[in-house]
């Protein structure tokens, strides 16, 4: 019998790919079902090398295992045969995933092979077993011990080995870490390099994954490891592992200085330079407080700029230099601009990865000054390359030259055509989002020109090709409900984009062009004032290809189109004349036909609102159908103010019509403003109001059970009387269902007197006058009540105005309340910091607190804002384990709990609870607590006396941790 | 920590693939094919890391992890997850990246060789340039455990390119970086695995069993056993074959 080999699979793999998809399949069918067949026998070569062949298809196609391979890995890893073992161990982190229960079964297994004499077999286990490990705390609870004993093994290839599993197995066993410790620390100083460099990295990541404090201590050692090494690879890791220390303690900066000073200027490795220099950055060391920390701070930048301008030269250390320098950003932001030029040609570089990272790089180099600059180099990335322009449609060349900011030579910048090249549009989102978050930075603290803002705005509409509709809406609306200068600047430029309808058609697929175009219409229609031709601005509000928008659009412009309408009939008044007569009856007849498609809408917002203003028209078309206009305008005569217009009808007859004033009440009342954030929480609590006592006593339900009986009994009753036979068919069935319907409301008519009905509905309404979930039917009587009783009120036109404006509100308040909730959702109350920014230079005026309800609290509000934005994440796990110290100290400063440092068996197991964690950790947990009670006061670790850290011996009892 | 060693050819084969941190099996094959379809569009000049704003490394299951220990990185010295980077993964509750849309925690690195894309995926524990240098030494090693390697050794053995790489890198963490040191363990352990193997089948000549452990000449002539003669004729009848390619 012949078996395939591992060899002969994927030869014949090869072999069948060459031919059809389904010829590729059936052989795989067919060595699936030997290896299965393989995996199943009693061969335990064979066993393996099924195995083997199963590991390789799962790498090279989604097949599933067998559903019992985990236990046949186990088998082979059981085997005996060193040769077979480690195709089990091999095969071991590819067959268990976390709900593989077959790893129980190994845990002897692997002791035995870890304890084994046989130098060669520990090897085996350990490299599988950083994925055994995370999968089960069990196993890690259970090999503990046999690792720390591993440490000490006379190899030094199983030591290192031992020391990387120590990583995953205090992960999933964060008790260890307190056991072990001390024994890790050893191998800091062991003799062979390779052990030293692998306890490194287990120190780099347990610090990363713990926060330093805990690592502290070992400052001496690593240090002597800095100051001692050769191995570029160690050096790098110590390095960083300081990056990570030395913001915790800052006497640590002056130890490491002069070291790492020298390894700057001697070393060749350039690896292990750029390190250097950014654990400088990120270690705090250029702490402008520090005396050396300026020239430091020199160092690094011109080694960073160095690599930046190695043009032609090595990609990949432009990379981590802009890598590096979004780092130093924050403390040395000035010596960053001077590198502004090979920045911003990164941004046009053609690697993608570089051009991102240049634009964090940019992004966090934004000031006042060159946000311009940088925003329209980023707004050209956007831009389609020259060859595409003239297919656009011409809007986009207009508004460039209204925004005039894009310079030609960037647009024109030969390096356009490379960068359009890999310009995918994931890249042009997070371009775009860049480009407007970098413009609306902390409520646009860097801007300085607004109109410029807008046209930015319009832009990027225009070419980003990307969904960032809601933002740009949401922009457009902010700045323009902030900044009142730039209202009239705003209405002009969206006034064009109304007008194109080319560039609204773009928008009807949902790709974003909407948000812009709803900002248009809201904004053309709020500031109708502005507006160089409303008539023109109706009808492209209005546009016949209107109902093709969404349901929003539609809806907003129905609404634009009356403000506007409104605004334009209240100033047209003043210059009455017939040519003004017949032109609004043209207006109003072309909105009314403009909005008659929507009559009819399935969504009830447009519905609504084409009805609403269809009936108001109406009546204004009405209105000037029965006025006569003077032969002449008269302008010398006085407006009526807006109420009187209505008021003195008797009185004056004005010489125009009285309902050109029906509109523009309803939408001005009250202007826009920003509302503050927060406002919300300021409004008061109005006295007397508590929300938790029941409105309706008992909560609402009736306590009455006898409504339901009373039916029952009713229907029992009919029950009875009722007989009419049965069986005959579906027919006859439905036909009895009639019949006793009837019977039943003729016997409910008959049965009762008239007196007996009053009386049952008279309890029954007293029943259920408390009852709110009973909708009481007023029209219930009135067949019976008089119809004298009903009120009748005279209305008059200048109520039917009121009625109206009263109609109105509902609309018109929702309108308010969408613009400002956006608003309000980015207002931001300035901290003094930035205010004191603002004094600076005249800005233009934006309002950016924006509004608060009178009486508004303002010390809360503060108070409120300066709680922390980002989520405190509680520890859990390793996280969780504090070596150091009580948790008394967790308030002071790093300094006071490095002192505090000390390593006790017992007592400062301080294992802070563990919010949501595993459940078997949170036994491991209260384990801890209960051995803590009886605690015995022994300080193990001697402290290493060195100049940097100082390792205080201190008494334990009174630090005693409480909380757990 | 290192995340994964991936291993693909020019046309996105996969040759090897190494997780260490544990993923669904769907979601490595996914990642692969993502990670070769970003780098194969790039051209040879640019750098060695990927970034591209559509690459997410993804977040391992629940399940597939045991709870307590993982990814909680305390008290906002770093604050960093080291296995998120797509900001709308769980629990990114990061103050650093306030405008990206993801960490720039993780990188992915890689190399091209011939017809082969050496790729590593790391987090920030690892230095950037630091890795590429690893990458070297993982080739080198290789280079020294099959003489000569190319794409076809890794296809044929590659559970021989495992046992290497584990000599390397162990649970994501850096085990040896000695050439010298990692082939010696290469070697040794091969050399239990002849010795092994021949004591359990003693029909098989022992200098034929294994590669790397007798030169490619050895292996080419014989023909017995089960496992020689996986490279048909001689070895370099397998480089002109792959010539012959075109790769």
């Amino acid at each position: 019998m012949f078996e395939r080999t591992l060899q002969d699979l994927i030869r014949g793999l090869r072999a069948h790919k060459a031919s059809s998809k389904a010829q590729e399949d059936a052989f795989l069918a067919e060595a699936m079902v030997e290896i299965r067949a393989e995996l199943k026998g009693k061969d335990m070569a064979l066993k393996a090398e099924g195995v083997l062949k199963m590991c390789y298809l799962m790498m090279l196609y989604p097949i599933p295992p067998p559903p019992e391979f985990a236990f046949h890995v186990v088998e082979v890893m059981s085997s005996p045969r060193y040769h077979l073992k480690q195709i089990g161990y091999l095969a071991a982190p590819m067959a268990f995933s976390g709900d593989t229960e077959e790893v129980v079964l190994t845990v002897n297994g692997i002791k035995k092979d870890l304890m084994s004499p046989y130098i060669p077999l520990p090897p085996l286990p350990l490299t599988a077993l950083p994925h055994l490990l995370s999968l089960s705390p069990s196993l890690s609870t259970t090999l503990h011990p046999d690792l720390l004993h591993l440490l000490t093994h006379s190899s030094p290839r199983i030591r290192k080995r031992a020391v990387l599993c120590l990583l995953p197995c205090w992960e999933a066993f964060p008790e260890g870490l307190r056991e072990g410790f001390p024994r890790l620390r050893e191998r800091l100083q062991d003799s062979d390099q390779g052990v030293v460099g692998a306890t490194v990295g287990v120190v780099m990541e347990l610090a990363r994954r713990q926060g330093g404090k805990n690592y502290l201590p070992l400052a001496p050692e690593l240090f002597g490891i800095l100051t001692g090494s050769s191995n570029n690879w160690m050096l790098i890791k110590v390095v960083k592992l300081f990056a990570i220390l030395t913001p915790l303690e800052p006497r640590l900066v002056r130890k490491l200085l002069p070291p790492i000073t020298s390894l700057i200027s001697s070393t060749s490795a350039i690896s292990l330079l750029y390190e250097c220099v950014r654990t400088c950055i990120v270690g705090g060391m250029l702490d402008p407080d520090r005396a050396e920390g300026e020239a430091l701070a020199r160092v690094c930048v011109e080694k960073l700029g160095g690599y930046l301008r190695d043009e032609g030269g090595d990609q990949n250390l432009r990379y981590i230099a802009l890598l590096a320098m979004v780092k130093i950003i924050p403390t040395h932001p000035a010596m960053v601009a001077e590198y502004q030029e090979e920045i911003l040609q990164s941004l046009d570089d053609p690697d993608v990865s570089i051009r991102m990272r240049a634009l964090e790089l940019v992004t966090s180099m934004v000031d006042r000054d060159n946000l311009q600059s940088i925003a329209d180099q980023l707004l050209s990335h956007l831009a389609p390359p020259e060859s595409n322009t003239s297919a656009l449609p011409s809007a986009v060349a207009s508004l460039t030259a209204i925004a005039n900011q894009l310079s030609p030579t960037t647009a024109k910048d030969p390096a356009t055509a490379s960068t359009s090249v890999s310009l995918s549009p994931a890249y042009r989102l997070l371009l775009t989002q860049k480009l407007l978050s970098i413009i609306s930075y902390d409520t646009y603290v860097n801007v300085t020109d607004f109109e410029w803002v807008i046209s930015v705005l319009i832009d990027i509409a225009y070419v980003s090709n990307v969904n960032v509709g809601d933002e740009i809406r949401r922009l457009v609306l902010d700045v323009v409900g902030r900044v009142r200068n730039v209202r009239e600047y705003a209405v002009g430029v969206l006034e064009k984009v109304l007008g194109d309808e080319d560039f609204r058609e773009r928008g009807r697929d949902g790709t974003g062009e909407d948000g812009l175009v709803e900002a248009a219409v809201w904004v053309c229609g709020e500031y109708s004032s502005y507006l160089s031709s409303p008539l023109s601005a109706i009808s492209s509000i209005l546009s016949p290809s209107l109902h093709l928008s969404s349901p929003a659009l539609i809806s907003l412009s129905l609404h634009a189109a009356a403000k506007i309408f409104g605004h334009h009939a209240a100033a047209i008044s003043s210059s009455w004349s017939s040519d003004r007569h017949e032109e609004t009856k043209a207006l109003v007849a072309s909105i009314k036909s403009g909005s008659a498609p929507f009559l009819g809408s399935a969504d009830i917002e447009i519905q609504e609102r084409a009805v609403e203003f269809t009936q108001l028209f109406s009546f204004i078309e009405a209105d000037l159908n029965h006025h006569v206009p003077p032969k002449k305008s008269s302008p010398d005569e006085d407006i009526p103010g807006v109420q009187d217009g209505f008021a003195e009808k008797e009185s004056a007859d004005p010489p125009y019509p009285k309902s050109l004033f029906l509109f523009e009440p309803l939408f001005t009342s009250h202007e826009l403003n920003t509302v503050a954030y927060k406002a919300q929480e300021a409004v008061r609590l109005p006295d007397g109001l508590d929300l938790d006592r029941d409105i309706v006593p008992g909560g609402g339900f009736g306590v009455d059970g006898d409504d339901d009986e009373e039916i029952e009994s009713e229907e029992e009753k009919e029950k009875e009387v009722v007989d009419l036979g049965e069986g005959g068919g579906a027919g006859m069935e439905e036909l009895r269902r009639v019949l006793r319907e009837q019977q039943k409301k003729g016997k409910r008519r008959e049965g009762e007197t008239k007196e007996e009905r009053e009386r049952r509905r008279a309890a029954r309404k007293a029943k259920h006058k408390n009852d709110p979930y009973y909708l009481y039917d007023k029209t219930e009587d009135q067949d019976e009540d008089n119809i004298d009783d009903i009120p009748i009120v005279k209305l008059d036109d200048s109520e039917m105005g009121v009625g109206a404006d009263l109609q109105e509100a509902g609309p018109s308040s929702k309108a308010k309340a969408t613009s400002t909730s956006m608003p309000m959702s980015k207002a931001k109350l300035k901290s003094g910091k930035s205010k004191s920014k603002k004094e600076k230079a005249p800005l233009p005026e934006v309002d950016r607190t924006g509004e608060l309800p009178e009486g508004a609290d303002t010390t809360s509000r503060a108070s409120a804002i300066q709680t922390p934005a980002g989520p405190s994440r509680t520890a859990s796990g390793l996280a969780a384990v504090d070596l150091s110290t009580a948790p008394s100290n967790q308030g002071n400063t790093s300094l006071s709990r490095f002192e505090e440092y000390k390593m006790d068996e017992d007592d400062d197991r301080v294992v802070a609870p563990a919010a949501g964690s595993d459940p078997s950790y949170a036994d491991h947990t209260r384990t801890v607590e209960a051995d803590r009670e009886v605690d015995v006061d022994v300080p193990v670790v001697t402290p290493v006396e060195v100049e940097v850290v100082k390792v205080k011996r201190k008494k334990k009892g009174d630090k005693k941790k409480k909380d757990v | 920590m290192i995340h994964a060693v991936l291993i693909f050819n020019t046309h996105g084969k996969p040759r090897l693939s190494k997780f260490f941190t544990p993923l669904p099996p769907m979601v490595q094959q996914q990642l692969i094919s993502q990670i070769f379809s970003l780098i194969s569009d790039r051209s040879a000049g640019l750098c060695n890391f990927l970034d591209a704003p559509d690459l997410v490394f993804p977040t391992p299951g629940s399940g597939s992890r045991s709870g307590p220990g993982f990814g909680s990185a305390g008290n906002g010295v770093k604050g960093k997850e080291k296995d998120i980077i797509g900001g709308n993964g769980n629990g990114s509750g990061l103050g650093i990246g306030e405008l990206g849309l993801r960490n720039d925690d993780t990188r992915v690195i890689y190399r091209h060789y011939a017809t082969l894309y050496f790729v590593f995926v790391v987090d920030g524990a690892e230095s950037e340039l630091g890795i590429l240098d690893l990458i070297q030494v993982f080739v080198e090693s290789l280079d020294r455990a099959f003489e000569n390697v190319c794409e076809l050794d890794l296809i044929f053995h590659y559970d021989e390119v495992h046992h290497v790489l584990s000599e390397i890198i162990q649970g994501g963490l850096v085990l040896e970086t000695n050439i010298n040191e990692i082939s010696a363990c290469v070697n040794a352990a091969s050399k239990n695995r002849k010795a092994s193997s021949a004591s359990s089948n003693p029909l098989v000549p022992s200098a034929l069993v294994l590669p790397g452990s007798g030169g490619r000449g050895s292996r080419g002539g014989g023909g017995g056993g089960g496992r020689s003669g996986s490279r048909g004729g001689s070895a370099d009848g397998a480089r002109r074959w792959l010539a012959a390619m075109g790769v």
